[in-house]
């Protein structure tokens, strides 16, 4: 038959350009498949790829959702927010409040066997000290780490420092087994991380899947929950959609714009809450025209955040006024969102001096909710006579800029602390490294120095109020609003508990 | 041979210039790498390090050089954000694309050729303006639209397929099947509206010279002149469309291997263009160059075996 002569043509061409090629550059390890959502499988979806599953060197909040499913930590949150002993069992502070001596609960042990005692967690510590650590500005008040028992030490620190504890409950108080980090060297650690979680790292294929299993001889009892863990990288929300309803994902982290589809749908329990991260605008108080105190308050007057919030991001936000979201310290009246007063605006901007105020924003490029965020702010400034103009900026340039100070308001939140001052400190004393605008008194320098030395609560509190009353008399940043957490799951699964700082504790969770 | 040694040895400046505009291009890009890696929370000192590690603080052209000299000794460095070795993160993913660009391809040219033929061969009738719409269709409809329609219906609504992942054709063969058909269809079908309308007119072509119709009249069945006079003739341009799409396939699934969640090619050169991970960029870039290279020789020596006029 001719038609096999044809065959005989065409194949060798499908076999030679599709299979040789590939196989010759690359034959090695094919990636293995995940394991499916099946009961003993909890397939959860992280929007982008962890870039480092290593707390030391950790920068993304990817990297958190894994890593608090594979490490304990000194302390943890409760879902109210609250501080509470994770591996620490119980903690003095001295009267300076410069000292913590810490009680380890005992018998712990790594996935790798060895004993996550005192010593352990000295080497952490001093490892998350060293300045090549991204923890390392977290931790730098730490004078020394005494061990002065198996499972007792002292932290003595330079200086009161509120914020501390705060702080060990995230990337710097998860401890690391020593020994990995010794085998495998400061950089292989990450690609194959052992800790004392609740779930051990397996394996990973960059950019597509982290398996976990469960760590069988967890000290905490029945936990966790579900035998496997995978976390599936899909960047593109309509796809991680369509995969929660086929079950191939079992919890998913929507966009907020996700939200209108999501709900009603009797499979999914959807979570929609105020989170602790905040957003605004950063108003560089060194270049004109924005170093005009009368126009940057007439900015402030002028955004319409109520309306932000319904309009273009559908109630997934809460208009604010603060850095401090829902739970933190400083929060209530202080975040309080003002109306939207053009009148006042325009009596601000006449008496700034400046006509037709002009000047531009720099958001961040390839989002497009943070240019309809822009373009809405864009449309309350003009009824004020203000003109803005928007030139969006790949992120890594936006961060560089705000580094040199070289722009004039720029479009740039926080993931939000649960502790007041890591999302306030860093963004307003003088020279500090977040401090973009370029803002500069010394009389909030002075109060806000003494806020993270003070550590009753009230006191503390009083002296953000007086802060707040400050900032929003110089705006040197404009306070729009706080980012919901939002998660979607299938009904199947039980026992999820929302923390404010939006970590999934996935060993909490259960499949029917 | 002569043309092939000749032709291998024009693919080395041709690969020079890719790894110099490879390299230029990602130093073009503003904003500091440190800070992008490294992030908000990193000390001056642990940037300073970082730059010094990665030679980020010499000229530019002897980082160049260095990375070349590298290159040329086989290593394509270590990826910035997690450390491994970039030819390990490829040699992973090559073949999960292969397979899928393989398929893809299959795909195409299966429904390509034979409607390009009818159309062709019933040219003017229904049946080609069918074939025609069908091929406008397929070029106008964005391929993640398709592929979202197809995951709806075949894995939401009928349950037949997965609707992402992948599985190793070593590691369960029904799996790894079930999970490319979607895939392979969504891209094929769409990539086989430009091969269905390059055969259609080829063919026609062909069909018009003096030597067809001299087979004809001399009283040979239709189905014998096309298939056997015809065909072979025709296919010379699309061996070459072939061979630029597979080419294409190779680095351009990115799509494809995001709304599927399949480990690929192209995806580890996105997630690490968004990283600003420009030692795997320039590593991938340089590969699927390389790629592109070989796939066109490849198409060359074809034309001679379809065609023995073409010598090489």
């Amino acid at each position: 038959m001719r038609i096999s002569r044809l065959v005989g043509r065409v194949l060798p061409l499908l076999v030679i350009a599709g299979i040789a090629l590939p196989a010759s550059l690359g034959h090695a390890a094919s990636p293995r498949g995940p394991a499916k959502a099946s009961n003993g499988t909890l397939v959860i979806q992280l929007n982008a790829d962890p870039p480092s599953l290593d707390p030391s060197y950790s920068t993304a909040l990817v990297d958190r959702q894994v890593l608090n499913n594979l490490c304990d930590k000194l302390f943890d949150l409760n879902a109210r927010g609250k501080i509470v002993g994770d591996l620490v069992q119980k903690v003095t502070t001295s009267k300076n409040g410069k000292t913590y001596t810490l009680t380890l609960h005992k018998g712990i042990k790594f996935t790798d066997g060895t004993p996550l005692d005192a010593n352990a967690v000295k080497f952490n510590l001093d490892r998350y000290r060293q300045p090549a650590s991204l923890r390392a500005l977290e931790v730098q008040y730490i004078q020394n780490i005494t061990v002065t028992g198996k499972y007792t030490l002292k932290i003595a620190l330079t200086t009161p420092f509120a914020p501390f504890l705060s702080i060990l409950t995230d990337r710097s108080g998860m401890i690391v087994s020593p020994k990995a980090v010794q085998d495998e060297g400061e950089t292989g650690f990450r690609n194959n991380p052992v800790c004392s979680g609740p779930y051990k790292f397996v394996d990973r294929v960059k950019a597509d899947h982290i398996d976990l299993t469960a760590n069988t001889h967890y000290w905490k009892k029945g936990l966790p929950k579900t035998k496997n863990l995978v976390f599936k990288i899909f960047t593109d929300a309509n796809s991680a959609l369509v995969n929660l309803e086929s079950g191939e994902l079992d919890f998913i982290i929507p966009p907020p714009t996700a939200l209108a589809v999501l709900k009603g749908q009797k499979k999914f329990t959807v979570v929609n809450k105020s989170s602790i991260s905040y957003f605004g605008i950063y108003l560089n108080v060194t270049a004109a025209p924005l170093n005009n105190r009368d126009l940057r308050q007439a900015i402030d007057a002028a955004v319409n955040r109520k309306g932000l919030a319904r309009v273009v991001y559908q109630n997934t936000v809460r208009a604010a006024w603060s850095p401090f979201g829902a739970g933190v310290l400083g929060h209530d009246k202080n975040d309080i969102a003002p109306k939207p007063d053009v009148k006042k605006a325009k009596q601000l901007v006449a008496k700034s001096g400046i006509s037709n105020p002009t000047f531009t924003l720099k958001i961040a490029s390839g989002s497009t909710i943070a240019q309809q965020e822009a373009a809405f702010i864009q449309s309350n400034l003009k009824l004020a006579g203000i003109t803005m103009n928007i030139q969006p900026e790949d992120f890594g340039t936006l961060l560089s800029d705000g580094g040199k100070h070289n722009f004039q308001a720029m479009d740039l939140g926080w993931s939000g602390r649960p502790d007041p001052d890591q999302n306030i400190y860093d963004f307003f004393v003088t020279g500090s490294k977040n401090n973009y605008e370029a803002y500069s008194n010394a009389t909030v320098d002075s109060l806000l120095a003494k806020a993270r030395k003070t550590l009753k609560s009230s006191k503390r509190r009083a002296l953000y109020d007086q802060v707040m009353s400050i900032l929003h008399k110089d705006v040197p940043y404009v306070f729009t609003y706080h980012g919901n957490n939002v998660f979607a799951y299938s009904s199947k699964l039980t026992g999820f508990e929302y923390v404010p700082d939006g970590i999934i504790r996935a060993y909490r969770i259960s499949k029917k | 041979m002569t043309f092939l040694i000749r032709r291998i040895i024009l693919t080395i400046p041709i690969l020079l210039l890719v790894t110099i505009m490879v390299f230029s291009l990602i130093h073009l890009i503003p904003g500091d790498v440190a800070t992008v890696v490294l992030g908000q929370e990193a000390t001056p000192q642990a940037k300073i390090a970082m730059r010094h590690r990665l030679g980020l603080d010499q000229s530019l052209p002897v980082q160049y050089a260095n990375w070349l000299g590298n290159v040329l000794h086989g290593n394509l460095g270590r990826s910035l954000t997690d450390e491994t070795p970039v030819s390990a993160e490829i040699q992973q993913r090559l073949p999960v694309t292969g397979e899928l660009a393989l398929a893809s391809f299959i795909v195409a040219i299966l429904i390509a050729i034979p409607t390009g033929i009818i159309s062709a061969v019933y040219r003017g009738r229904a049946v080609d303006y069918l074939a025609t719409l069908f091929a406008f269709l397929g070029m106008s409809v964005p391929g993640f639209w398709l592929a979202m329609l197809m995951i709806i219906l075949f894995a939401l609504k009928l349950g037949w397929l997965p609707s992402s992942g992948y599985v190793a054709f070593t590691h369960d063969p029904g799996a790894n099947l079930r999970a490319m058909v979607l895939p392979a269809v969504a891209t094929g079908v769409r990539e086989s509206a430009v091969l269905m309308r390059m055969m259609r007119s080829s063919l026609l072509e062909v069909l018009g010279q003096d030597y067809i119709r001299t087979a004809r009249g001399k009283g040979l069945a239709l189905r014998t002149v096309v298939f056997a006079h015809g065909l072979r003739n025709a296919l010379v341009p699309v061996i070459t469309q072939s061979g630029l799409l597979i080419a294409g396939l190779l680095g351009g699934l990115v799509i494809t291997e995001t709304l599927f969640s399949i480990p690929g090619f192209g995806r580890l050169i996105v997630t690490a263009i968004f990283e600003r991970d420009f030692i795997t960029v320039q590593g991938a870039v340089l590969v699927s160059a390389l790629l592109v290279v070989l796939v066109n020789l490849l198409v060359d020596i074809l034309y001679g075996v379809l065609d023995p006029r073409i010598r090489i």
